[in-house]
């Protein structure tokens, strides 16, 4: 029996590697400069987070700011490729229904207890399997988890999970410890809001409203780490405040697009700044239009068509996204390396094709120029940029003849009227495609997710039952290639049927001072623990 | 002011004054809520990325939003009444804490600013009504006129652009240098140095109407009865101006003052958002969007509080400012 | 606000002589000799050319990305004005806002002043319990934080130009039935008043053809100041992001053009501008009415 093994030091030895390779690499991952030890980092997250564990909570702020405290099994390279973090070593029998976890020793959690393996059997079976958006899905099949030693954890599944190994690191699986949460009520335990974590920094205060500050772990399971003295969020509701905030020196780095991409030209200096794009890479996020299928003009495949001829990618990207992203060609984003195609029908933009399309289709242009009358639903409550995508869309479908009428609301409102009350047309909406298409696309497209009330499930009420069989079974399959080819025949028709406009993958942008480094580049880097990151002292 | 036991009468007189008022705001609260689409369980399980049907059905039981209207209604009046604010769901914290660790930000900021309106108010109605047709006259009313004008969010953003990011001469926004880590008499001049913009920002609409407050009442005092007695006596311009004029022109500026407590609130929301203070504003603005009905609620119901104390003490002031008029007689 | 310092005056009071159009006209007259009513109305004027003939000059699309992004006013010919972010013209945006942010102001303080002037003069009129009852409602909606009160109802059910003008009307009345309620209290003591009673007028007559002309002077002061303030929250609404996203006001401007604030800052500061000039205006007016209206206030 072939056994499938990862070692973990040619793991560590190629994330080393990687920022010397031929990636776009920023500044601050240059490794030729000696960690310095000391200072207190202040980092901008946006918006304030309502808790600070992400084991349950897939917000992306809490797991900026999580991340520090409490930790997962793994982290993730650029490649997207697991990095031992608690856990040391990992193996997947051949039939895919064994994994076996190796934990590191000597962990101990800040308040001094030891890190066991009984804590992971208590978060994977009380909070990532009952609790956790996500890692439903992700543990679903895990019937036992057995710990044969304080430093071994083997999961039984039911049937294969090839997607598990990609979504167990801090954002998706993070430890929590069992002797504060168990018998209690995970929800509302006291410990969310003051979190004890095997991190490198220990969490000290928060006040709300202004920050929260954490400092050094002087246990922590790496040696020498970590180098900074502290860290400290801060939280600037206002975006043009943090552009000056990040120029006076108050906050050293602004994550995950909270600088206003229109004001990142103001860090174009590279001895002051640094502009890291790779920080997001795991999210793979990509912006989507979706159609409420189950409108009578949206159940023609033509219209849905002629909509993708008529929205410009690549303009998109230009002037609402300022160049920060790729045009996307489908569900997958060009990110997950082991699953992306190309090969897939693409809609390139052509007037005359949607015209053409539209006219076909029935829809044609009346006395005033206009085919059709239509709603579009955005989230009002994220800001500006929600509002200038929703107001592109409208621009490019007026020139086909398609009048849009925008309809902001509150994120309750916009949530609601989707996905309750399922009384819209088009919607758009950001989506985290996570480093496999099982945990993050399927749920778009899934007959058995179009569930009313739910959010974040299959909101346009697609149903296609030869798609359904594609997917599940590639959510089962052992053998890599044969999952390959299943995911590629997924995207082919998704491109072909076009529930969604896939428009555009974003880029998470982080902005830092140049003194900020970091000794190793993450693909989940908006969820680094920051041990091996350091600050080079003011030049006086 | 004709002895305690008035005076206790007519304080418990306003309290209860206040019931009626509290009861309605809840009601008025809880009726929009209802309208409105969406709650607070939808909003937690949009944020945390997904949940099933049957897990916010759990946390609408839970959150006893599953319970008949009028059953709700009447455990929010009742929570009102024995004074329980209840818990944040979104924050996982009681609300009273919520708003207690907030309220001083708010406070300090409100009254820097009404001191800051009041003093500059006041110095210019008097100076304006001392040279009155004169180009000083002239020239403190063209300030004042504009300053009631500007909306205070658009003034906010053009102070941070100047005198933030251009000169470098306040920050851009927050209450404190986190990093500094100051103590003691460091803490305070930093906080206050913080205070500046925002507390200038939102004084200036408040400036411009106690300014002109103050320089219609002086003007019209002029001739009064008690000014010419004073003069006639051989009091100084100095001291008829300040000491008689003054004190009489403050009756309508403090009646103003107490109309003007609510919009503080109001104002402290644009201005808080844009300098990011941490006050009771925003919280306020974030509670209606997340759909977080128990601190909404709290928040309106402590305002609702603060302005009818204030407005209390500004009627016993109106006591002692003018004897001939009797404590209840403020004008409505 | 300005509720404190008007008071009772009856329109007989302050034009004696003279038929309707006679009135009219001495009290126009009377009104462009005010100072301050004159340069408001100009102000007023010079926004009203802006709405209307502004339009004719700069007919496009608002929101049509006509041109390159972040133009300076007076860069590019074809944009006097200058662009924003996503290549709109702000001189397009400026005039077409200004329609909106009249029509809102206006519509709004409108709706305001039927509600407060309702409330009041029942409350006014009949006094007693009723007088109790709706003096109770008018303190809670004074308690409440306005612009805060606002922002839920806009938030909570679509922003759009209907709601806003809902929202701004649904707070804004309470000044108006303060003032209004004072005026019936003691209008309705008045001589006229009790002869019309015993000639055997009806109550609802008495109310709308006796007493209510006599107490609107002082509203209509009220309103031309209440417009003022019901486009600065229909700009702060707009600002906050709650305003009509099909409808592009002054404050949706300022409100997109908040990120760029410290490189383009013209793209708030423009329309900024426009909007103290047009609260001045109003403000301007409404003193020159309350003077015209209330003499023996003058400030000489």
């Amino acid at each position: 029996m072939k056994r499938r093994l990862f070692f973990p030091r040619v793991a560590l030895l190629a994330g080393l590697l990687l920022p010397v390779l031929s990636l776009p690499a920023a500044a601050q991952t240059q490794t030729a400069a000696a960690p310095v030890r000391g200072g207190i980092l202040n980092v901008n997250v946006a918006p304030e987070p309502t808790l600070l564990t992400s084991a349950f909570i897939t917000t992306m702020n809490i797991g900026q700011v999580s991340s520090k405290v409490l930790e997962g099994l793994v982290s993730y390279d650029l490649n997207l490729q697991p990095v031992p973090a608690l856990a040391t070593s990992w193996q997947v029998s051949e039939d895919g229904l064994t994994v076996r976890f190796k934990l590191r020793e000597n962990v101990k959690w800040h308040d001094g207890k030891d890190f066991t393996s009984a804590d992971v059997e208590y978060t994977l079976l009380n909070v990532w399997k009952k609790l956790h958006p996500f890692g439903r899905a992700a543990f679903a099949n895990v019937d036992k988890v057995e710990t044969p030693d304080r430093h071994t954890v083997v999961l039984r599944l039911s049937s294969p999970a090839p997607y598990l190994l990609n979504y167990i690191n801090t954002y998706g699986a993070q430890v929590l410890p069992r002797h504060i949460y168990a018998g209690t009520d995970v929800l509302t335990n006291p410990a969310n809001n003051a979190p004890v974590g095997t991190g490198p920094f220990v969490f000290k205060e928060w006040v709300k409203g202004s920050h929260v500050r954490l400092e050094r772990n002087p246990d922590y399971w790496q040696k020498g780490q970590p180098y900074l003295d502290g860290v400290v969020f801060k939280f600037i509701p206002d975006a043009a405040a943090r552009t000056v905030a990040l120029e006076a020196g108050e906050i050293d780095v602004a994550l995950g697009s909270s600088i206003p991409l229109s004001n990142l030209n103001r860090f174009a200096d590279k001895s002051k700044y640094g502009i890291n794009l790779d920080d997001g890479r795991y999210l793979s996020t990509i912006f989507l239009t979706q159609f409420n299928v189950r409108r009578p003009h949206f159940n023609d495949k033509r219209v849905r068509q002629a909509f993708a001829h008529a929205i410009d990618r690549n303009a998109l990207l230009k002037v609402v996204f300022l160049g920060y992203g790729k045009p996307a060609t489908g569900p997958v984003p060009s990110s997950v390396v082991n699953y992306y195609s190309p090969e897939t029908r693409q809609y390139p933009y052509d007037l005359k094709k949607a015209e053409a399309l539209l006219d076909e289709a029935g829809l044609k242009k009346g006395a005033d120029g206009k085919r059709l009358k239509i709603t579009l639903d955005y989230d009002a409550g994220g800001g500006v940029s929600g509002t200038r995508q929703a107001e592109f869309i409208k621009q490019s479908l007026a020139r086909v003849g398609v009048e849009v009428e925008l309809r902001a609301g509150d994120t309750a409102t916009y949530l609601r009227r989707i996905f309750t009350d399922q009384d819209y047309d088009l919607m758009v909406s950001s989506l985290h495609r996570l480093p496999d298409p099982t945990l993050g696309v399927q749920r778009l497209f899934w007959t058995r997710n179009i569930i009313k009330g739910a959010p974040w499930t299959n909101g346009s009420g697609y149903s296609n039952p030869e798609l359904d069989k594609v997917m599940e079974a590639a959510a089962d399959e052992a053998n890599p290639a044969k999952r390959k080819a299943l995911i590629k025949q997924w995207q082919q028709i998704v491109q072909e049927d076009l529930p969604v406009l896939d428009l555009v993958e974003q880029t998470w942008v982080t902005v830092s001072s140049a003194r900020f480094h970091k000794a190793t580049a993450q693909g989940d880097g908006l969820f680094a623990s920051y041990a091996d990151a350091w600050l080079t002292p003011k030049k006086k | 002011m004709r002895g305690p036991r008035l005076f206790g009468a007519f304080i418990g007189r306003r309290l209860l004054r206040l019931v009626p008022v509290v009861l309605g705001i809840a009601f008025l609260n809880f009726l929009i809520l209802q309208l409105a689409p969406g709650d607070v369980v939808d909003v937690l399980a949009g944020e945390a990325g997904a949940a099933t049907p049957e897990y916010m059905a759990a946390l609408r039981a839970q959150f006893g939003l599953d319970q008949p209207l009028h059953g709700q209604l009447l455990h929010y009046l009742w929570n009102v009444a024995t004074l329980d604010l209840g818990f944040s769901f979104r924050h996982n914290t009681p609300v009273l804490t919520l708003i207690l660790d907030r309220l001083p930000a708010t406070l300090l900021l409100m009254a820097l600013a009404l001191l800051i309106a009041v003093a500059l108010g006041i110095a210019l109605g008097t100076l304006a009504a001392a040279r009155v047709h004169g180009w000083l006259d002239h020239l403190i009313s063209v300030v004042v006129l504009v300053a009631y004008a500007v909306p205070s969010f658009w003034l906010g953003l053009m102070a941070v652009v100047l005198f933030s990011a251009q000169w470098g001469w306040f920050p851009s926004g927050g209450m404190v240098d986190i990093s500094a880590g100051h103590a003691g008499l460091a803490r305070v001049l930093d906080v206050a140095w913080h205070a500046v913009l925002p507390a200038c920002t939102l004084a200036t609409f408040y400036l411009a109407v106690y300014a002109k407050l103050t320089r219609t009442a002086m003007l019209e005092l002029h001739g009064a009865d008690f000014i010419r007695t004073a003069r006639a006596k051989g009091a100084s311009e100095w001291r008829v101006t300040v000491v008689h004029a003054l004190r009489n022109a403050l009756l309508p500026v403090l009646t103003m003052l107490g109309y003007q407590m609510a919009s503080l609130l109001s104002g402290a929301v644009l201005v808080e958002s844009v300098f990011s203070w941490p006050g009771l504003g925003r919280l306020a603005f974030e509670s209606i969007l997340a759909r977080d009905f128990n601190l909404l609620l709290g928040i309106l119901f402590l305002s609702s509080i603060l302005v009818t104390v204030i407005n209390t003490v500004i009627d016993l002031f109106y006591g002692l400012l003018d004897p001939r008029v009797s404590v209840e007689g403020r004008p409505a | 606000m300005k509720a404190a310092a008007i008071s009772v005056s009856p329109l007989s009071g302050v034009l004696s002589v003279g038929g309707p159009a006679r009135r009219g006209w001495a009290f126009a007259q009377r009104l462009l000799r005010n100072r301050s009513a004159l340069i408001g109305l100009v102000l007023l004027a010079a926004v009203l050319a802006l709405a209307t003939a502004g339009r004719w000059l700069f007919p496009g699309d608002p929101w049509e990305m006509a041109g390159a992004p972040m133009l300076w006013p007076g860069q590019e010919a074809d944009h006097p004005l200058g662009t924003d972010f996503m290549g709109r013209d702000l001189a397009t945006g400026l005039v077409s806002g200004a329609g909106v942010s009249l029509l809102i102001g206006l519509v709004s303080t409108v709706l305001a002043a039927l509600v407060g002037t309702a409330v009041g003069a029942l409350g006014g009129y009949y006094r007693g319990w009723v007088d109790a009852a709706l003096m109770r409602v008018t303190e809670v909606f004074q308690t409440v934080p306005k612009f805060v009160l606002a922002v839920v109802l806009v938030a909570i059910f679509k922003p759009s130009v209907g709601t806003v003008v809902l929202a701004i009307g649904a707070v804004s009345w309470p000044p108006t039935a303060r003032l209004v309620r004072s005026e019936f209290l003691a209008l309705r003591e008045r001589e006229f008043v009790l002869a019309a009673r015993t000639l055997g007028m009806g109550d609802a007559r008495l109310i709308l053809t006796q007493i209510l002309p006599n107490a609107l002077p002082p509203v209509v002061a009220l309103a031309s100041l209440s417009v003022a303030t019901a486009i600065q929250t229909e700009a702060s609404l707009a600002f906050l992001g709650l305003g009509d996203p099909n409808v592009m006001s002054w404050g949706t401007i300022i409100g997109g053009g908040r990120e760029q604030v410290i490189d383009a800052w013209y793209i708030c500061g423009l329309p900024g501008a426009a909007i103290v000039l047009t609260v001045l205006g109003f403000n301007l007016l409404g003193e020159g009415l309350n003077d015209v209206l209330n003499p023996h206030l003058r400030e000489r």
